[in-house]
């Protein structure tokens, strides 16, 4: 009992929760009157820049596609820039090219995803394990490296293997031709499949083997099983991955620019480049603008129909619920090896090709086939002049491979808890906002950066520096990152946010010292790979950079177009290399961190 | 002790579902509900699930808000619909405990417990933080688990510093959201006396919520039981129990028939007569006041009395089945086509088939309003074959209390 009143003396000295001569608000205060919450400013602060970088690209955009005169001059409204776009001879053309490259590259797409999926997550394949792992590998891969190591094999005039096919075979003439659309349709279809498989494992695990046995112990065949049941149930999840990789495929700048942009075949992006970045006259900023609304719409469509597609998807999966075990598929011992001969075909077309070529074509002054005399003119001398080329923008390089991962990041952690740790309106129309920047193709929001950092060139000359492109690529990366940490702090316990509020923590000290730790591991991982995604990428640099803000991507672009092959693949090594460092780090790392976890 | 610690006037919450902007339902998940706490008292929100419960905690907690009404928590205003005023719960004087426990998964058991003392709206002087979390460790006897990560605690251990976390603030008001419920049946009754000694020597006020009626009878100081986002009867365990007010409240807790009746007499304290079912039968001590002729009559299964012979409220009744439970068994018995389950301590050797009389003591009878519902006898429902048939059986262990 002394216990108890001794306790009541405490209470009735400092009432709990009720501060009074701390100067904090008492109880009796509403909460329109509490001090303004630091962190929940910091959280507002970072949702207010990602809906200003998502909505600066959509207003620049229509307005620079409805503007008749120049930027630098004021407002003219005109419908010229569609009309010049819609009746330019090449219009067509691209549209042509555009559909082609999109539904050519998902066909190879799946040609290799579905059956890794497949063998990963249905089968006894032997060595799964390894199977991710090397499915995983392309993605470190940049696309314009893959395309320009093919380059060197498929050229028409001296491509290693037409050489080759005249050495050994006796044929003349080129057998192989870079430049064929079929090219960059297969690399791009190829070079997809590892995202594609990622996205289509889930459900092939979620489906229930015990539904193919119970058709094949009811006298249906192999064959008819796979056609009757596995499909049927599948079939929406590959729609929906194909529909998403559509966009994916007709947005990507990499293979168009390094194989379609020497042959002047335009596709969507390229044309948009062109209109941008002329070889000759001056840039069409309207058009483009034009352009790039056109685009955004027909995306737009292809987005719904991605989420119904999702919808169906995520309702098969419901249907034939989890199963408890999961029942693979025993391959005999010529499917093992048949498999594992198409998985090291795979890694054959993504890694081992065109890294081996970009190493060759790096030691050699100028491109031969391999012989006693090509073994003998090997040489360094490129990567002198690399490392030469690339001490300047050195620092560019650094400057977007930290700020932009750590921005976006920032940004996609404000919203995602905005848009699922409250319950409030704002964070739907958020989400919805997220949403619809998918729909902005990564050029497209480049133009409008680039129409920004011109018009306010004189007033704020961001234009010249390394941090117009840092804000562009983390406006390309956003929804990427939002949708990875999302997903993860949709599965903290609402309770755990509960139980600070109750306890006297604030909003927002709970969204730091509690959401935020929970969510540790999601943040790293999308640091790391913005990380990645900002060193590698090439589409918005080509459209921005200038002579001042070169990154290690474009200077690999600048120099391969201009045929200096030597040198362009001696910093395409180094990239990879850098890359590999990156990744390794990040390896480390997140093991560390699971072992403290255990 | 005589001061109201939490008041809690009207409150109602409403759920509104819109179809294109217009309001096409209204759910009320909390009606009308006023409840007086007083200081040091430990309250039980008693309920099934839906029935409202949850919601008038948290809208203590201030987790939720409600439609209107006022909450007043030791005499100032956390919530008010008319003053539009709605403290957060970071600067109410409470602490509450979660059903999941909620403890936070990336701190150790002294880090649950410290963060909201060192971070919190209501922090106390630095210096004495490490008492008093040594305190409420030792209080729960958590002191060898301090340094362990939670998710590496067994379950009870998990409870226990949730409740430490909770107690550390020394709270004027603990809220609890049925803490016990993801316990096993003897963790459950060991932590039931735990809790309620702990909570009543620091003579916190709680505020406990649960669908358990033993636990809301074995741990209450005073009852709310809720139905349908509505408070059905106040009272302590022994006058819920004794005197349900409705036959919703005596089939909630506990068991009761309930039996279909008309009065013959107006209601009255001392002797009411009513045509039930049954028979006539006579109630002592009703405290039924309304005006309709036509109500029910509950009676609990253990009041039901075997009797030897016809007299004053007995009736004739069939053996139809019986349910041996070790410490009682339950019979299910037929009195001229209406259900009558009775309960009684130990063997009695009835067999189905037997003719036995009951009688039903006037004082343990009870009326409620008609309702206009049919009659309920939530008994439990067995089904038993009649399988033999025998004489009048000898009384029961049971001493005839009349």
């Amino acid at each position: 009992m002394t216990k108890t009143s001794e306790r009541q003396k405490v209470l009735d000295v400092a009432p709990v929760g009720i501060p009074d001569e701390s100067g904090r608000p008492t109880a009796s205060n509403s909460s329109k009157l509490r001090l303004p919450d630091f962190r929940l400013g910091v959280v507002g602060f970072f949702v207010l820049v990602g809906v200003a970088l998502v909505s600066l690209q959509l207003i620049v955009l229509i307005i620079a596609a409805f503007n008749g005169t120049s930027l630098f001059e004021g407002f003219e409204a005109t419908l010229n820039n569609f009309s010049d776009v819609f009746l330019n001879p090449l219009f067509l053309p691209t549209m042509g090219n555009t559909l082609l490259l999109g539904a050519g590259s998902i066909v190879f797409m799946l040609l290799f995803a579905v059956p890794f999926a497949w063998l990963y997550a249905r089968t006894a394949l032997r060595g799964r394990s390894l199977l991710l792992v090397l499915v995983t590998l392309p993605v470190a891969m940049p696309g314009f490296i893959v395309a320009i190591g093919y380059t060197y094999w498929l050229n028409s005039a001296n491509g290693l293997a037409n050489l080759l096919a005249r050495d050994w075979f006796g044929i003349q003439g080129p057998v192989f031709d870079v430049s064929d659309m079929f090219w960059m349709v297969f690399l791009q279809g190829t070079i997809l499949s590892t995202p594609a498989f990622f996205m289509l494992v889930p459900s092939f695990e979620a489906m229930d083997g015990r539904l193919e046995e119970a058709a094949q112990v009811s006298g249906l065949s192999r064959l008819s099983t796979t056609l009757h049941i596995s499909l049927p149930l599948i079939s929406p999840a590959i729609i929906a991955t194909a529909i998403f990789y559509f966009i994916a495929a007709i947005e990507m700048f990499d293979f168009a620019a390094v194989l379609g942009l020497p042959v002047q075949r335009f596709v969507l992006s390229t044309w948009l480049y062109a209109l941008v970045q002329p070889a000759s006259g001056a840039p069409q900023y309207g058009q483009a603008a034009a352009l790039g609304m056109f685009a955004i719409l027909i995306i737009s469509v292809l987005m719904v129909l991605y989420l119904r597609a999702m919808r169906r998807a995520k309702r098969n999966i419901l249907v034939t619920g989890k199963p408890a075990q999961q029942l693979r598929i025993p391959l005999s011992r010529k499917a093992q090896i048949g498999a594992w001969a198409f998985i090291g075909i795979y890694i054959l077309l993504t890694i081992v090709l065109p890294v081996l070529s970009l190493l060759w074509s790096s030691v050699l002054s100028y491109f031969q086939a391999p012989s006693p005399a090509a073994f003998a003119a090997m040489n360094f001398d490129a990567y002198k002049q690399a490392f030469a080329e690339i001490a300047p923008i050195l620092g560019n390089t650094l400057a977007v491979v930290v700020a932009v991962p750590t921005v976006a990041v920032l940004i996609a952690a404000s919203t995602a808890l905005v848009v699922t740790r409250t319950k409030s309106r704002a964070g739907k129309i958020l989400d919805g906002g997220i949403m619809i920047s998918v729909a902005i193709p990564a050029i497209v929001g480049t133009v409008s950066f680039l129409y920004v950092g011109l018009l306010i060139y004189k007033v704020v000359p961001i234009y010249t520096t390394i941090w117009i492109l840092v804000l562009a690529i983390v406006a390309r990366q956003i929804p990427w990152a939002n949708r990875t940490i999302s997903s993860s702090m949709v599965q903290i316990a609402p309770e755990l946010e509960e139980a600070a509020s109750t306890s006297g923590i604030s909003k927002g000290r709970t969204f730091s010292s509690i959401v935020i730790p929970l969510v540790k591991p999601a943040l790293m991982f999308s640091w790391f790979w913005v990380a990645l995604l900002a060193m590698r990428d090439l589409t918005v640099p080509a459209m921005l950079s200038t002579d001042s803000t070169q990154l290690l991507s474009t200077t690999i672009f600048k120099f391969s177009e201009a045929g200096q092959r030597t040198l362009s693949s001696a910093i395409g090594v180094i990239l990879l290399v850098a890359i590999a460092i990156v990744v390794t780090i990040f390896e480390i790392v997140v093991r560390r961190s699971d072992r403290q976890s255990k | 002790m005589t001061q109201n610690m939490i008041e809690i006037e009207n409150l109602t919450k409403s759920f509104f579902l819109r179809k294109r902007g217009k309001i096409t339902r209204q759910v009320d998940a909390m009606k009308d509900v006023n409840l007086s706490i007083k200081e040091g008292e430990f309250f039980v929100l008693l309920g099934a699930s839906g029935s409202g419960k949850t919601t008038t905690l948290r809208c203590v907690a201030g987790l939720e808000t409600a439609t209107s009404g006022n909450i007043r928590i030791n005499n100032t205003s956390v919530y008010s619909s008319s003053s539009r005023q709605d403290v957060p719960p970071q600067q109410r004087p409470i602490a509450m405990v979660f059903q999941s426990y909620a403890l936070w998964p990336h701190l150790d058991v002294r880090g649950n417990i410290e963060f909201a003392l060192r971070k919190g709206a209501r922090r106390p002087d630095p210096k004495v933080i490490k008492s008093r979390v040594d305190e409420v460790l030792q209080l729960l006897n958590l002191q060898e688990q301090e340094q362990r990560p939670v998710a590496q605690l067994s379950g009870g251990q998990q409870q226990r510093v949730a409740l430490a976390r909770a107690l550390a603030l020394e709270p004027r008001v603990l809220l609890m959201d049925e803490p016990l419920s993801n316990l096993d049946m003897k963790l459950r009754a060991k932590l039931r006396v735990d809790l309620k000694r702990i909570t009543s020597s620091l003579g916190i006020t709680t505020l406990y919520v649960t669908h358990d009626q033993s636990e809301a009878l074995a741990m209450a100081d005073r009852v709310a039981v809720m139905d349908q986002g509505r408070v059905i009867q106040v009272g302590t365990p022994t006058e819920i129990y004794g005197r349900p007010n409705s036959t919703f409240v005596g089939q909630f807790l506990g068991e009761m028939n309930v039996i279909q009746g008309e009065l013959l007499t107006p209601p009255s304290k001392e002797s009411t007569l009513v045509q039930s079912s049954l028979g006539p039968v006579e109630v002592t001590g009703s405290s039924y006041q309304g005006d309709d002729r036509e109500i029910v009559i509950g009676i609990r299964p253990e009041d039901v009395r075997p009797a030897t012979e016809a007299g004053k409220n007995t009736c004739r009744a069939t053996v139809k089945a019986r349910s041996y439970l070790g410490d009682c068994t339950v019979w299910d018995l037929d009195v001229s086509g209406v259900k009558v389950t009775a309960k009684w301590h130990g063997v009695a050797s009835f067999s189905e088939g037997d003719e036995i009389w009951i009688s039903l003591p006037p004082e343990l009878v009870h009326i409620f309003p008609g309702e206009g519902t049919t009659a309920r006898i939530d008994g439990p429902k067995r089904s038993m074959t009649i399988d033999s048939q025998s004489e009048i059986a000898t009384p029961t262990p049971i001493s005839s209390a009349f």
